[in-house]
């Protein structure tokens, strides 16, 4: 019985899920001032700014993580940002190409140029002090195995403090060591692309100013796209997600309901004086 | 000497990366960045070392023909196989990253998507409001939940209003007090590490 049950749970939120996406319902996207705040933040950057984007996604977290990277990637591109991009788990890898390709096909970038892919380095927050406190002899070569001093993008950088902006895009914790290292030794901008269900930990670094801005979720992503003009996967997935949850929230008021009135059930089938 | 070495290097390492933070003198400041930049080869060599044990785990299991061996069999095939492809082609290679666009991506998103089935299991049958406690963190949970999705601001727009409202304050004055009660105690222990006090990272503790 139980089984069948499940069964048709899953059944249900199988055709809830696949239902938006192939006739999308338009539901409002919601205000997202962290979102909005780390927009305004990109979009004052003067032309030929160089960038950090810290790609730490894998294909776990990818749904959320990668939509937001996109629109980010575009919206610094289309404001002629110098990208660098780099990761510090070994999947990253895979989307600092793609976003590579993107630049090169969509804007026209010059590698070496206008965007820079160095290579992953393991050690985590270890990696990332090297980064901030000596980006020079923190990394020699490029991701293809290049001489970084032969690319005329990397003369420009000398220390952390010639970069105008680290972002990272993580399920982990990169944003917190942007705001430890980057932010509190070096005072460089740094924003936070996390999954939602981190959000409600880094908001904490948004509120006092550690992060320009934070973007949490499919929500932030959408809420991006749409800003810059480009809907994409996030916007696109927006209406699955949104009744996705209506429906756990319908269980577990359903599942509430049911529990109580059998709770109820069994006291009244109680004998009197017994226990 | 067994114990003192390990401890006099953690006590020197840990004493100079930290005075690296906190003096603007030069050579402490280098002497500091070389040994972070140390550490990231360690980290780089546990990286193959961890490997190197899964090779050799999946290996024996293969070996002695224990239970459910040919899947050990496909591990070390596919482990050597990508790992020549790597190392001879390199991680960017079109081979490389057909591999990984074509089994290894779509195969671990749908692992991880089928984490959902089990919420909506869950949703179903563990989350019962038991106590008001529990009432008032799932009236919290539904707020927070509808305010993240266009559904919440359909229903009305108050509900992403009050769910920010949640997240940047009771919620963010909650993560303040752990985050800075987490991160004394991280302080205190570092400290006991420095100092020789914690051992455990020795596998043998204090003995």
């Amino acid at each position: 019985m139980q089984l069948k049950q499940t069964r048709v749970i899953w059944l249900v939120l199988v055709v809830i899920v696949l239902l938006p996406l192939i006739k999308p319902l338009g539901l409002p996207l919601g205000p997202s001032p962290e979102t909005e705040a780390a927009y305004q933040f990109i979009d004052k950057l003067p032309s030929r700014s160089i960038t950090i984007m810290d790609l730490s996604i894998a294909p776990s977290s990818e749904g959320e993580l990668w939509p937001m990277a996109l629109a980010i990637g575009r919206h610094h591109m289309a404001k002629g940002h110098r990208v660098i991009v780099t990761t510090f788990i070994p999947d990253g890898v895979m989307y600092a190409e793609k976003l590579k390709e993107v630049a090169e096909k969509e804007f026209g970038y010059k590698y070496g140029v206008d965007i820079l892919v160095l290579p992953y380095r393991a050690g985590g927050e270890t990696a990332l002090v090297a980064l901030a406190d000596n980006i020079r002899q923190a990394y020699d070569r490029d991701q293809y195995g290049r001489s970084l001093s032969e690319l005329p993008m990397w003369q420009d950088i000398t220390k952390i403090e010639d970069i105008a902006l680290v972002s990272c895009y993580t399920a982990g914790d990169d944003h917190l060591w942007l705001a430890r290292h980057v932010w509190a030794k070096h005072k460089v901008p740094c924003l936070g692309g996390v999954i939602a269900l981190s959000a409600p930990e880094a908001i904490v670094y948004f509120q006092n100013g550690q992060l320009v801005g934070l973007i949490s979720g499919v929500k932030g992503a959408a809420y991006y796209e749409s800003k810059i003009g480009k809907p994409g996967l996030a916007v696109q997935s927006m209406d699955a997600q949104s009744l996705g949850h209506a429906y756990l929230l319908f269980l577990m008021i359903a599942g509430n309901i049911v529990f109580w009135t059998s709770k109820r059930r069994n006291l009244e089938k109680r004998p009197a004086g017994g226990d | 000497m067994k114990r003192e070495g390990p401890i006099a290097v953690a006590f020197l390492s840990g004493m100079i990366v930290l005075c690296g933070y906190f003096f603007k003198a030069k050579p402490i400041i280098d002497l500091a960045a070389q040994i972070v930049r140390w550490r990231i080869i360690v980290a780089a060599f546990a990286l193959a070392l961890g490997g190197v044990n899964m090779f050799r785990l999946h290996g024996r299991v293969v070996v002695e023909k224990r239970k459910n061996w040919p899947y050990s069999a496909i591990f070390i095939i596919a482990f050597v196989a990508y790992f020549i492809l790597g190392v001879t082609k390199s991680p960017t290679s079109a081979q490389y990253m057909y591999i990984w666009q074509n089994v290894y991506q779509p195969a671990a998103s749908t692992m991880y998507s089928f984490t959902l089935f089990y919420m909506t299991s869950a949703c179903w049958r563990a989350f019962r409001i038991r106590n008001w406690q529990a009432g008032v963190m799932m009236v919290t949970g539904v707020v927070v939940l509808l305010g993240q999705v266009g559904l919440g601001s359909a229903i009305s727009p108050f509900i992403p209003k009050f769910a920010g409202w949640i997240v940047a304050n009771p919620n963010a004055a909650a993560i303040r007090a752990i985050t800075i009660g987490g991160s004394l105690g991280m302080v205190m222990m570092s400290m006991r590490v420095i100092l020789g006090l914690e051992r455990t990272y020795m596998a043998g503790g204090n003995d």
